[in-house]
Protein backbone atom coordinates (compact mmCIF):
# COMPACT_ATOMS: atom_id res chain seq x y z
CA UNK A 1 0.00 0.00 0.00
CA UNK A 2 1.16 3.43 -0.54
CA UNK A 3 1.73 5.56 2.36
CA UNK A 4 -0.91 7.99 2.92
CA UNK A 5 0.01 10.57 6.20
CA UNK A 6 -1.93 12.74 7.52
CA UNK A 7 -5.20 12.36 5.23
CA UNK A 8 -8.47 13.14 6.40
CA UNK A 9 -10.48 9.85 5.79
CA UNK A 10 -12.92 9.67 3.21
CA UNK A 11 -16.18 7.60 2.09
CA UNK A 12 -17.60 9.13 -1.07
CA UNK A 13 -20.73 7.49 -2.92
CA UNK A 14 -20.02 5.73 -6.26
CA UNK A 15 -23.33 4.78 -6.90
CA UNK A 16 -25.26 7.29 -9.24
CA UNK A 17 -28.67 7.73 -7.98
CA UNK A 18 -30.55 7.05 -10.70
CA UNK A 19 -28.88 3.72 -11.18
CA UNK A 20 -28.67 2.53 -7.73
CA UNK A 21 -29.12 -1.65 -8.14
CA UNK A 22 -28.52 -1.15 -11.80
CA UNK A 23 -25.03 -2.54 -12.09
CA UNK A 24 -22.91 -1.64 -15.19
CA UNK A 25 -21.51 -3.88 -17.54
CA UNK A 26 -19.29 -4.41 -20.55
CA UNK A 27 -21.36 -3.56 -22.96
CA UNK A 28 -21.30 -0.59 -22.96
CA UNK A 29 -19.38 1.44 -19.39
CA UNK A 30 -20.62 4.17 -17.98
CA UNK A 31 -24.36 3.05 -18.18
CA UNK A 32 -26.34 5.60 -16.85
CA UNK A 33 -30.28 5.39 -16.38
CA UNK A 34 -32.12 8.38 -18.07
CA UNK A 35 -35.54 9.76 -16.88
CA UNK A 36 -38.16 7.43 -18.15
CA UNK A 37 -35.70 4.53 -18.86
CA UNK A 38 -36.43 1.51 -17.51
CA UNK A 39 -33.12 0.00 -15.29
CA UNK A 40 -31.78 -2.40 -17.75
CA UNK A 41 -28.82 -4.35 -16.02
CA UNK A 42 -26.26 -3.26 -18.47
CA UNK A 43 -28.21 -0.32 -19.64
CA UNK A 44 -31.02 2.03 -20.03
CA UNK A 45 -33.96 1.59 -22.34
CA UNK A 46 -36.66 3.21 -23.22
CA UNK A 47 -39.54 2.28 -20.38
CA UNK A 48 -41.42 -0.10 -22.48
CA UNK A 49 -42.91 -1.84 -19.36
CA UNK A 50 -41.93 -3.94 -16.43
CA UNK A 51 -38.07 -5.29 -17.26
CA UNK A 52 -37.47 -8.93 -17.78
CA UNK A 53 -34.97 -9.79 -15.34
CA UNK A 54 -31.39 -9.68 -16.26
CA UNK A 55 -30.52 -10.97 -19.42
CA UNK A 56 -34.00 -9.93 -20.73
CA UNK A 57 -35.14 -7.17 -21.78
CA UNK A 58 -37.96 -5.07 -21.53
CA UNK A 59 -41.47 -6.15 -22.98
CA UNK A 60 -43.37 -3.70 -24.79
CA UNK A 61 -46.65 -5.74 -24.06
CA UNK A 62 -45.26 -5.46 -20.71
CA UNK A 63 -45.10 -9.04 -20.00
CA UNK A 64 -41.98 -10.21 -17.87
CA UNK A 65 -40.84 -13.38 -18.53
CA UNK A 66 -40.53 -15.54 -15.02
CA UNK A 67 -37.01 -14.56 -12.48
CA UNK A 68 -34.23 -17.01 -13.88
CA UNK A 69 -32.12 -18.85 -11.17
CA UNK A 70 -28.55 -17.68 -9.95
CA UNK A 71 -28.28 -14.01 -11.07
CA UNK A 72 -27.23 -14.17 -14.44
CA UNK A 73 -25.08 -11.03 -15.88
CA UNK A 74 -26.39 -9.42 -18.78
CA UNK A 75 -24.93 -11.25 -22.16
CA UNK A 76 -22.55 -9.07 -24.26
CA UNK A 77 -24.77 -9.60 -27.52
CA UNK A 78 -22.77 -8.97 -30.50
CA UNK A 79 -23.87 -6.05 -32.62
CA UNK B 1 4.40 -3.23 -5.54
CA UNK B 2 4.45 -4.02 -2.07
CA UNK B 3 4.49 -7.30 -0.90
CA UNK B 4 2.39 -6.81 2.19
CA UNK B 5 -0.67 -5.89 -0.10
CA UNK B 6 -2.76 -8.77 -0.27
CA UNK B 7 -6.68 -8.09 -2.33
CA UNK B 8 -9.19 -9.06 0.47
CA UNK B 9 -12.69 -8.60 1.46
CA UNK B 10 -13.73 -8.18 4.85
CA UNK B 11 -16.79 -7.81 6.68
CA UNK B 12 -18.27 -6.94 10.53
CA UNK B 13 -15.28 -4.59 10.91
CA UNK B 14 -15.42 -3.14 14.64
CA UNK B 15 -14.33 -0.04 16.64
CA UNK B 16 -14.95 -0.16 20.68
CA UNK B 17 -18.44 0.90 20.14
CA UNK B 18 -19.87 0.18 16.61
CA UNK B 19 -19.78 -2.77 14.10
CA UNK B 20 -20.42 -3.02 10.44
CA UNK B 21 -23.41 -3.96 9.70
CA UNK B 22 -24.26 -7.15 7.86
CA UNK B 23 -23.72 -6.74 4.10
CA UNK B 24 -21.53 -4.30 4.37
CA UNK B 25 -18.15 -5.42 3.35
CA UNK B 26 -14.89 -4.01 2.82
CA UNK B 27 -12.93 -4.59 -0.32
CA UNK B 28 -9.18 -4.01 -0.26
CA UNK B 29 -7.66 -2.05 -3.17
CA UNK B 30 -3.70 -1.82 -3.94
CA UNK B 31 -4.09 1.91 -2.96
CA UNK B 32 -7.85 2.86 -1.63
CA UNK B 33 -10.46 0.41 -0.88
CA UNK B 34 -14.45 0.02 -0.98
CA UNK B 35 -17.32 -0.26 0.68
CA UNK B 36 -19.65 -2.50 -1.12
CA UNK B 37 -23.32 -1.83 0.58
CA UNK B 38 -25.59 -5.12 -0.53
CA UNK B 39 -28.59 -4.07 1.42
CA UNK B 40 -28.66 -0.86 0.00
CA UNK B 41 -27.00 -1.42 -3.33
CA UNK B 42 -24.52 1.39 -2.88
CA UNK B 43 -20.55 1.22 -3.48
CA UNK B 44 -18.43 3.70 -1.76
CA UNK B 45 -14.73 4.59 -2.86
CA UNK B 46 -13.01 5.35 0.83
CA UNK B 47 -9.35 5.87 1.01
CA UNK B 48 -5.92 4.53 3.17
CA UNK B 49 -7.06 6.48 6.21
CA UNK B 50 -10.53 5.57 6.31
CA UNK B 51 -9.14 2.24 5.61
CA UNK B 52 -6.85 2.43 8.44
CA UNK B 53 -9.84 3.31 10.59
CA UNK B 54 -11.96 0.39 9.73
CA UNK B 55 -9.41 -2.06 10.64
CA UNK B 56 -8.10 -0.70 13.81
CA UNK B 57 -4.72 0.62 13.16
CA UNK B 58 -6.07 4.04 14.10
CA UNK B 59 -8.63 5.24 16.01
CA UNK B 60 -11.25 8.11 14.89
CA UNK B 61 -14.82 7.91 16.57
CA UNK B 62 -15.66 10.67 14.47
CA UNK B 63 -15.64 8.76 10.98
CA UNK B 64 -17.32 5.78 12.86
CA UNK B 65 -20.10 8.30 13.70
CA UNK B 66 -20.17 9.57 9.97
CA UNK B 67 -20.88 5.71 8.86
CA UNK B 68 -23.65 5.05 11.61
CA UNK B 69 -25.62 8.50 10.09
CA UNK B 70 -24.70 6.37 6.67
CA UNK B 71 -26.62 3.62 8.20
CA UNK B 72 -23.33 1.34 7.18
CA UNK B 73 -22.43 0.28 11.01
CA UNK B 74 -24.35 -0.03 14.34
CA UNK B 75 -23.59 -0.35 17.78
CA UNK B 76 -25.94 -3.44 17.63
CA UNK B 77 -22.34 -5.21 18.13
CA UNK B 78 -23.98 -8.80 18.95
CA UNK B 79 -26.81 -9.09 16.07
CA UNK B 80 -25.10 -8.46 13.15
CA UNK B 81 -23.82 -11.78 11.27
CA UNK B 82 -21.77 -12.77 8.80
CA UNK B 83 -22.76 -12.52 5.23
CA UNK B 84 -19.81 -14.03 3.95
CA UNK B 85 -20.42 -17.12 4.50
CA UNK B 86 -24.15 -16.65 2.43
CA UNK B 87 -22.37 -15.67 -0.69
CA UNK B 88 -22.47 -19.04 -2.27
CA UNK B 89 -23.07 -19.55 -6.09
CA UNK B 90 -23.34 -22.16 -8.32
CA UNK B 91 -23.06 -21.90 -11.47
CA UNK B 92 -25.49 -23.51 -13.95
CA UNK B 93 -26.15 -22.46 -18.18
CA UNK B 94 -28.44 -19.17 -18.15
CA UNK B 95 -27.66 -18.53 -22.02
CA UNK B 96 -26.51 -20.41 -25.05
CA UNK B 97 -25.85 -18.63 -28.67
CA UNK B 98 -26.78 -21.01 -31.63
CA UNK B 99 -24.39 -20.15 -34.67
CA UNK B 100 -26.51 -22.15 -36.94
CA UNK B 101 -24.51 -20.57 -39.68
CA UNK B 102 -20.88 -20.09 -39.84
CA UNK B 103 -18.58 -19.25 -42.80
CA UNK B 104 -21.41 -17.91 -44.46
CA UNK B 105 -23.06 -14.16 -44.58
CA UNK B 106 -24.40 -12.10 -47.32
CA UNK B 107 -22.61 -9.02 -46.08
CA UNK B 108 -18.70 -8.69 -45.72
CA UNK B 109 -18.64 -5.96 -42.65
CA UNK B 110 -15.60 -4.35 -41.82
CA UNK B 111 -15.03 -5.49 -38.59
CA UNK B 112 -16.41 -8.56 -38.52
CA UNK B 113 -15.30 -10.51 -35.37
CA UNK B 114 -15.49 -14.16 -36.96
CA UNK B 115 -14.11 -13.27 -40.60
CA UNK B 116 -17.67 -13.95 -42.12
CA UNK B 117 -18.40 -13.46 -45.43
CA UNK B 118 -20.33 -14.61 -48.66
CA UNK B 119 -18.76 -18.08 -49.36
CA UNK B 120 -18.24 -17.23 -53.01
CA UNK B 121 -15.54 -14.47 -51.76
CA UNK B 122 -14.13 -16.78 -49.05
CA UNK B 123 -13.58 -19.23 -52.52
CA UNK B 124 -12.21 -16.32 -54.03
CA UNK B 125 -9.85 -15.95 -51.08
CA UNK B 126 -8.59 -19.26 -50.92
CA UNK B 127 -8.05 -19.43 -54.78
CA UNK B 128 -5.94 -16.16 -54.40
CA UNK B 129 -3.95 -17.39 -51.41
CA UNK B 130 -3.24 -20.83 -52.68
CA UNK B 131 -4.89 -22.43 -49.34
CA UNK B 132 -4.22 -26.26 -49.51
CA UNK B 133 -6.76 -27.58 -47.28
CA UNK B 134 -6.28 -31.29 -48.80
CA UNK B 135 -4.84 -32.26 -45.21
CA UNK B 136 -7.71 -30.93 -43.32
CA UNK B 137 -10.38 -33.27 -42.15
CA UNK B 138 -13.91 -32.81 -44.05
CA UNK B 139 -15.87 -30.06 -41.43
CA UNK B 140 -18.88 -31.43 -40.42
CA UNK B 141 -21.88 -29.12 -40.51
CA UNK B 142 -24.75 -30.18 -37.33
CA UNK B 143 -27.84 -31.46 -39.65
CA UNK B 144 -31.21 -30.23 -38.62
CA UNK B 145 -31.72 -33.39 -36.76
CA UNK B 146 -28.79 -32.00 -34.31
CA UNK B 147 -29.41 -28.91 -33.94
CA UNK B 148 -33.15 -29.45 -32.58
CA UNK B 149 -31.07 -32.34 -30.04
CA UNK B 150 -28.41 -29.66 -29.68
CA UNK B 151 -31.48 -27.04 -28.65
CA UNK B 152 -32.68 -29.56 -26.37
CA UNK B 153 -29.41 -30.73 -24.44
CA UNK B 154 -29.05 -27.04 -23.84
CA UNK B 155 -32.73 -26.78 -22.39
CA UNK B 156 -31.89 -30.20 -20.34
CA UNK B 157 -29.26 -28.46 -18.76
CA UNK B 158 -31.32 -25.39 -17.18
CA UNK B 159 -31.02 -23.17 -19.93
CA UNK B 160 -33.90 -20.94 -21.26
CA UNK B 161 -32.59 -18.04 -23.20
CA UNK B 162 -30.97 -17.97 -26.22
CA UNK B 163 -30.14 -16.28 -29.53
CA UNK B 164 -29.98 -17.65 -32.54
CA UNK B 165 -27.26 -16.03 -34.53
CA UNK B 166 -24.69 -16.62 -37.64
CA UNK B 167 -22.85 -15.26 -39.89
CA UNK B 168 -26.76 -14.44 -41.04
CA UNK B 169 -28.97 -16.93 -39.68
CA UNK B 170 -31.97 -16.68 -42.08
CA UNK B 171 -29.05 -18.01 -44.85
CA UNK B 172 -29.31 -21.18 -42.67
CA UNK B 173 -30.97 -24.30 -44.72
CA UNK B 174 -31.65 -28.12 -42.90
CA UNK B 175 -31.60 -31.14 -45.11
CA UNK B 176 -35.03 -30.44 -45.92
CA UNK B 177 -34.84 -26.48 -46.38
CA UNK B 178 -36.14 -25.96 -42.76
CA UNK B 179 -34.96 -22.15 -41.67
CA UNK B 180 -34.28 -20.55 -38.50
CA UNK B 181 -37.66 -19.83 -37.60
CA UNK B 182 -38.22 -24.02 -37.30
CA UNK B 183 -35.51 -24.19 -35.20
CA UNK B 184 -36.61 -21.28 -33.01
CA UNK B 185 -40.57 -22.70 -33.05
CA UNK B 186 -39.27 -25.52 -31.94
CA UNK B 187 -36.71 -24.13 -29.25
CA UNK B 188 -40.14 -22.19 -28.18
CA UNK B 189 -42.22 -25.98 -27.84
CA UNK B 190 -39.84 -27.64 -25.43
CA UNK B 191 -40.07 -24.56 -22.86
CA UNK B 192 -37.62 -21.58 -23.72
CA UNK B 193 -38.53 -18.35 -22.46
CA UNK B 194 -36.46 -15.80 -24.07
CA UNK B 195 -35.82 -16.32 -27.82
CA UNK B 196 -34.35 -13.84 -30.24
CA UNK B 197 -32.77 -14.05 -33.72
CA UNK B 198 -29.79 -11.74 -34.52
CA UNK B 199 -29.59 -10.90 -38.04
CA UNK B 200 -28.66 -7.94 -40.58
CA UNK B 201 -32.95 -7.74 -41.37
CA UNK B 202 -31.55 -7.88 -45.15
CA UNK B 203 -33.98 -11.31 -45.77
CA UNK B 204 -36.76 -10.91 -43.76
CA UNK B 205 -40.42 -11.23 -45.86
CA UNK B 206 -43.17 -10.10 -44.37
CA UNK B 207 -44.18 -13.72 -44.53
CA UNK B 208 -41.28 -14.23 -42.39
CA UNK B 209 -42.40 -11.50 -40.00
CA UNK B 210 -45.70 -12.74 -39.42
CA UNK B 211 -44.23 -16.03 -38.21
CA UNK B 212 -41.83 -14.40 -36.13
CA UNK B 213 -45.22 -12.51 -34.93
CA UNK B 214 -46.82 -15.64 -34.35
CA UNK B 215 -43.68 -17.48 -32.67
CA UNK B 216 -43.18 -14.63 -30.10
CA UNK B 217 -39.74 -14.43 -30.99
CA UNK B 218 -37.41 -11.24 -30.16
CA UNK B 219 -35.26 -9.73 -33.38
CA UNK B 220 -31.34 -7.80 -32.62
CA UNK B 221 -30.14 -6.25 -35.78
CA UNK B 222 -26.98 -4.43 -36.41
CA UNK B 223 -28.19 -0.62 -37.73
CA UNK B 224 -24.12 1.04 -38.38
CA UNK B 225 -25.56 4.19 -39.50
CA UNK B 226 -28.55 6.12 -39.84
CA UNK B 227 -26.30 7.12 -43.52
CA UNK B 228 -26.77 4.45 -45.85
CA UNK B 229 -23.49 5.37 -47.63
CA UNK B 230 -21.32 4.67 -44.56
CA UNK B 231 -23.45 1.33 -43.50
CA UNK B 232 -22.84 0.46 -46.41
CA UNK B 233 -19.78 1.19 -46.71
CA UNK B 234 -19.35 -0.85 -43.30
CA UNK B 235 -20.92 -4.16 -44.27
CA UNK B 236 -19.26 -4.07 -47.94
CA UNK B 237 -22.57 -4.58 -49.41
CA UNK B 238 -24.54 -2.22 -51.81
CA UNK B 239 -27.92 -1.70 -51.24
CA UNK B 240 -27.72 -3.04 -47.78
CA UNK B 241 -29.02 -0.25 -45.67
CA UNK B 242 -31.88 -0.16 -47.79
CA UNK B 243 -32.81 -3.24 -47.42
CA UNK B 244 -31.97 -3.35 -42.81
CA UNK B 245 -34.37 -0.08 -43.33
CA UNK B 246 -37.46 -1.77 -45.16
CA UNK B 247 -37.06 -5.08 -42.42
CA UNK B 248 -36.98 -1.97 -39.11
CA UNK B 249 -40.25 -1.02 -41.04
CA UNK B 250 -41.85 -4.15 -41.15
CA UNK B 251 -40.88 -5.41 -38.08
CA UNK B 252 -42.30 -1.79 -36.14
CA UNK B 253 -45.55 -2.18 -37.92
CA UNK B 254 -45.85 -5.47 -36.55
CA UNK B 255 -44.59 -4.89 -33.01
CA UNK B 256 -42.02 -7.39 -32.97
CA UNK B 257 -39.99 -6.97 -30.03
CA UNK B 258 -36.78 -6.03 -31.49
CA UNK B 259 -33.60 -4.24 -30.33
CA UNK B 260 -31.48 -2.28 -33.21
CA UNK B 261 -27.20 -1.97 -32.08
CA UNK B 262 -24.56 0.03 -33.36
CA UNK B 263 -21.02 -1.29 -33.36
CA UNK B 264 -18.91 1.97 -33.08
CA UNK B 265 -16.17 2.13 -35.38
CA UNK B 266 -13.93 4.73 -36.95
CA UNK B 267 -16.34 4.94 -40.18
CA UNK B 268 -19.47 5.68 -38.25
CA UNK B 269 -18.27 7.79 -35.70
CA UNK B 270 -19.72 11.24 -37.10
CA UNK B 271 -23.09 9.71 -37.59
CA UNK B 272 -23.39 7.12 -34.63
CA UNK B 273 -25.13 9.47 -32.05
CA UNK B 274 -27.84 10.25 -34.74
CA UNK B 275 -28.49 6.82 -35.71
CA UNK B 276 -28.84 6.09 -31.99
CA UNK B 277 -31.13 9.14 -31.95
CA UNK B 278 -33.00 7.44 -34.82
CA UNK B 279 -33.63 4.28 -33.49
CA UNK B 280 -35.33 5.68 -30.19
CA UNK B 281 -37.05 7.71 -32.47
CA UNK B 282 -38.53 4.43 -34.29
CA UNK B 283 -39.41 3.11 -30.70
CA UNK B 284 -37.02 0.49 -30.81
CA UNK B 285 -34.72 -0.51 -27.82
CA UNK B 286 -31.07 -0.80 -28.18
CA UNK B 287 -28.20 -0.56 -26.00
CA UNK B 288 -25.11 2.48 -25.69
CA UNK B 289 -22.81 2.57 -28.78
CA UNK B 290 -20.63 -1.10 -28.73
CA UNK B 291 -17.18 0.24 -29.57
CA UNK B 292 -15.45 -2.44 -31.97
CA UNK B 293 -13.70 -5.33 -30.30
CA UNK B 294 -10.29 -5.83 -32.12
CA UNK B 295 -11.31 -9.57 -32.89
CA UNK B 296 -11.42 -11.31 -36.47
CA UNK B 297 -11.36 -8.64 -38.85
CA UNK B 298 -11.80 -5.95 -36.16
CA UNK B 299 -8.36 -6.59 -35.66
CA UNK B 300 -7.59 -3.11 -38.05
CA UNK B 301 -6.19 -0.46 -36.61
CA UNK B 302 -7.69 1.63 -39.23
CA UNK B 303 -11.57 0.70 -38.24
CA UNK B 304 -10.82 2.14 -34.10
CA UNK B 305 -12.71 4.46 -33.41
CA UNK B 306 -10.90 8.56 -32.36
CA UNK B 307 -9.53 9.20 -28.98
CA UNK B 308 -12.46 11.26 -28.53
CA UNK B 309 -14.95 8.39 -28.97
CA UNK B 310 -12.88 6.00 -27.12
CA UNK B 311 -13.28 8.43 -24.39
CA UNK B 312 -16.96 9.20 -24.94
CA UNK B 313 -17.96 5.84 -25.04
CA UNK B 314 -15.41 2.81 -25.12
CA UNK B 315 -14.29 3.83 -21.34
CA UNK B 316 -15.86 3.86 -17.93
CA UNK B 317 -14.15 7.18 -17.31
CA UNK B 318 -15.83 7.76 -13.95
CA UNK B 319 -16.82 5.20 -11.29
CA UNK B 320 -20.60 4.48 -11.84
CA UNK B 321 -20.99 0.95 -9.77
CA UNK B 322 -23.67 -0.64 -7.70
CA UNK B 323 -24.06 -4.19 -6.03
CA UNK B 324 -26.02 -6.73 -5.23
CA UNK B 325 -26.02 -9.81 -3.04
CA UNK B 326 -26.30 -12.19 -5.81
CA UNK B 327 -24.06 -10.01 -8.18
CA UNK B 328 -21.54 -10.46 -5.17
CA UNK B 329 -21.63 -13.75 -4.43
CA UNK B 330 -21.18 -14.26 -8.53
CA UNK B 331 -18.95 -12.09 -8.88
CA UNK B 332 -16.79 -13.86 -6.10
CA UNK B 333 -16.12 -16.67 -7.97
CA UNK B 334 -17.42 -16.16 -11.35
CA UNK B 335 -16.67 -13.96 -14.28
CA UNK B 336 -19.48 -11.50 -14.32
CA UNK B 337 -20.12 -12.09 -17.84
CA UNK B 338 -18.99 -15.16 -19.09
CA UNK B 339 -20.38 -17.11 -16.48
CA UNK B 340 -23.49 -19.72 -17.61
CA UNK B 341 -23.16 -18.75 -21.31
CA UNK B 342 -22.20 -20.79 -24.19
CA UNK B 343 -21.90 -20.60 -27.80
CA UNK B 344 -22.18 -23.72 -29.74
CA UNK B 345 -20.89 -23.36 -34.05
CA UNK B 346 -22.59 -24.98 -37.19
CA UNK B 347 -19.59 -27.71 -36.67
CA UNK B 348 -20.29 -28.46 -33.30
CA UNK B 349 -17.90 -26.46 -31.56
CA UNK B 350 -18.56 -24.75 -28.00
CA UNK B 351 -16.99 -21.42 -27.33
CA UNK B 352 -17.47 -19.59 -23.89
CA UNK B 353 -18.35 -16.67 -26.14
CA UNK B 354 -19.15 -16.12 -29.89
CA UNK B 355 -16.06 -13.27 -29.98
CA UNK B 356 -13.70 -15.89 -28.48
CA UNK B 357 -13.32 -17.76 -31.63
CA UNK B 358 -10.17 -19.82 -30.74
CA UNK B 359 -11.05 -20.89 -27.32
CA UNK B 360 -13.08 -23.93 -28.21
CA UNK B 361 -13.79 -25.76 -24.93
CA UNK B 362 -15.31 -29.38 -26.79
CA UNK B 363 -17.45 -30.37 -30.09
CA UNK B 364 -21.13 -31.78 -29.24
CA UNK B 365 -20.28 -33.70 -31.80
CA UNK B 366 -17.59 -35.88 -29.96
CA UNK B 367 -18.80 -35.38 -26.46
CA UNK B 368 -22.11 -34.46 -24.77
CA UNK B 369 -22.79 -31.33 -24.11
CA UNK B 370 -23.60 -32.30 -20.84
CA UNK B 371 -20.01 -33.27 -20.13
CA UNK B 372 -18.68 -30.03 -21.97
CA UNK B 373 -20.58 -27.93 -19.67
CA UNK B 374 -19.38 -29.96 -16.46
CA UNK B 375 -15.48 -30.20 -18.10
CA UNK B 376 -12.67 -28.27 -16.82
CA UNK B 377 -11.82 -25.76 -19.94
CA UNK B 378 -15.50 -24.06 -19.74
CA UNK B 379 -15.53 -24.32 -15.81
CA UNK B 380 -12.28 -22.95 -15.74
CA UNK B 381 -13.83 -19.99 -18.39
CA UNK B 382 -16.50 -19.54 -15.89
CA UNK B 383 -14.64 -18.94 -12.77
CA UNK B 384 -12.82 -16.62 -14.06
CA UNK B 385 -12.69 -13.74 -11.69
CA UNK B 386 -11.21 -10.40 -11.67
CA UNK B 387 -8.41 -12.03 -9.27
CA UNK B 388 -7.14 -13.51 -12.07
CA UNK B 389 -6.78 -10.61 -14.56
CA UNK B 390 -3.80 -8.53 -14.27
CA UNK B 391 -4.36 -5.03 -12.96
CA UNK B 392 -8.32 -5.45 -12.24
CA UNK B 393 -7.01 -8.11 -9.03
CA UNK B 394 -5.19 -5.02 -7.38
CA UNK B 395 -9.09 -3.06 -8.25
CA UNK B 396 -11.10 -2.91 -4.85
CA UNK B 397 -14.38 -2.50 -7.49
CA UNK B 398 -13.60 -5.59 -9.09
CA UNK B 399 -15.95 -7.44 -7.34
CA UNK B 400 -19.19 -4.92 -8.44
CA UNK B 401 -17.56 -4.54 -11.88
CA UNK B 402 -17.62 -6.53 -14.49
CA UNK B 403 -15.59 -7.51 -17.94
CA UNK B 404 -14.93 -8.70 -21.25
CA UNK B 405 -12.17 -11.38 -22.09
CA UNK B 406 -12.73 -11.35 -26.34
CA UNK B 407 -11.74 -6.98 -25.86
CA UNK B 408 -8.95 -7.73 -23.44
CA UNK B 409 -7.34 -10.10 -25.47
CA UNK B 410 -8.07 -8.12 -28.35
CA UNK B 411 -6.96 -5.10 -27.29
CA UNK B 412 -3.79 -7.31 -26.14
CA UNK B 413 -3.13 -9.46 -28.77
CA UNK B 414 0.09 -11.59 -29.08
CA UNK B 415 0.92 -10.13 -25.22
CA UNK B 416 -1.72 -11.25 -23.42
CA UNK B 417 -3.43 -14.09 -22.20
CA UNK B 418 -7.19 -14.81 -22.47
CA UNK B 419 -7.85 -15.43 -18.96
CA UNK B 420 -5.58 -12.79 -17.46
CA UNK B 421 -4.97 -9.76 -20.08
CA UNK B 422 -6.30 -6.62 -18.07
CA UNK B 423 -9.62 -5.24 -18.99
CA UNK B 424 -9.41 -2.37 -21.77
CA UNK B 425 -13.04 -0.16 -21.05
CA UNK B 426 -11.50 0.97 -17.38
CA UNK B 427 -10.12 4.24 -17.14
CA UNK B 428 -9.32 3.56 -13.40
CA UNK B 429 -5.83 3.65 -11.90
CA UNK B 430 -5.97 1.32 -8.79
CA UNK B 431 -2.41 1.85 -7.67
CA UNK B 432 -2.76 5.45 -7.92
CA UNK B 433 -6.61 5.45 -6.59
CA UNK B 434 -7.58 8.25 -9.35
CA UNK B 435 -9.66 7.89 -12.35
CA UNK B 436 -7.88 9.01 -15.76
CA UNK B 437 -8.39 9.47 -19.26
CA UNK B 438 -7.32 6.18 -20.61
CA UNK B 439 -6.95 2.63 -20.12
CA UNK B 440 -4.98 -0.66 -19.35
CA UNK B 441 -2.65 -2.72 -22.17
CA UNK B 442 0.29 -4.93 -22.08
CA UNK B 443 3.63 -3.62 -23.39
CA UNK B 444 5.61 -6.06 -24.96
CA UNK B 445 7.28 -7.33 -21.72
CA UNK B 446 3.85 -8.36 -20.90
CA UNK B 447 3.75 -5.81 -17.89
CA UNK B 448 0.52 -3.60 -17.78
CA UNK B 449 1.03 0.27 -18.56
CA UNK B 450 -1.70 2.77 -18.60
CA UNK B 451 -2.15 4.25 -21.91
CA UNK B 452 -3.35 8.29 -21.68
CA UNK B 453 -5.48 9.19 -24.24
CA UNK B 454 -5.36 12.49 -24.54
CA UNK B 455 -8.60 14.43 -25.75
CA UNK B 456 -7.86 14.52 -29.48
CA UNK B 457 -4.17 14.22 -28.71
CA UNK B 458 -1.52 11.02 -28.78
CA UNK B 459 -1.69 8.07 -26.22
CA UNK B 460 1.35 8.75 -23.88
CA UNK B 461 2.66 5.36 -21.61
CA UNK B 462 2.37 6.84 -17.87
CA UNK B 463 3.63 3.66 -15.74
Amino acid sequence: MKAELNLEPEIVLVTPAKVGGCPPNDCPPNAACRPNTDCYPNNCRPALGPCGPDTLPCYPNGKAPEPPRPFPRPPCYPG
Amino acid sequence: MSSEYEPEIKELLFSDKYVLKSGVLLVEGYNNCALYDINSGNVYSLNNSARNILTGKTDNSFFWEKLRDMNLCTTNTDKEKSMLNELTYVPSLQFAWFEIVSKACNENCLHCYGDFMPPTYRKGLDKFHSFDNSNLKKEEKLSFVQWKSQIKNVHDLGCETCQFIGDEPFLYRGEKGESVLDLAEYAKEIGFKFIEIFTNGTLLTREMINRIKDLGVNIAISLYSIEPEIHDRITRTRGSHKKTMEALEMLKEASIPTRVETVLMKQNETSAEETQRFIDKMGFSHKRLDVLRQNGRGDNLNLLPSNDSLLKHGVMASPNFSINKDMLARNLSNNSCLSGKIAITDNGDVLPCVFSRDQIVGNVLEKSLAEIVDGNRLIKVWQNTKDCVQVCKDCEYRYCCTDCRPSSLGTNQNVGEYLTAPYPKCAYNPYEGKWGKGYWKLDLEHKPIYINILEGGEEINES
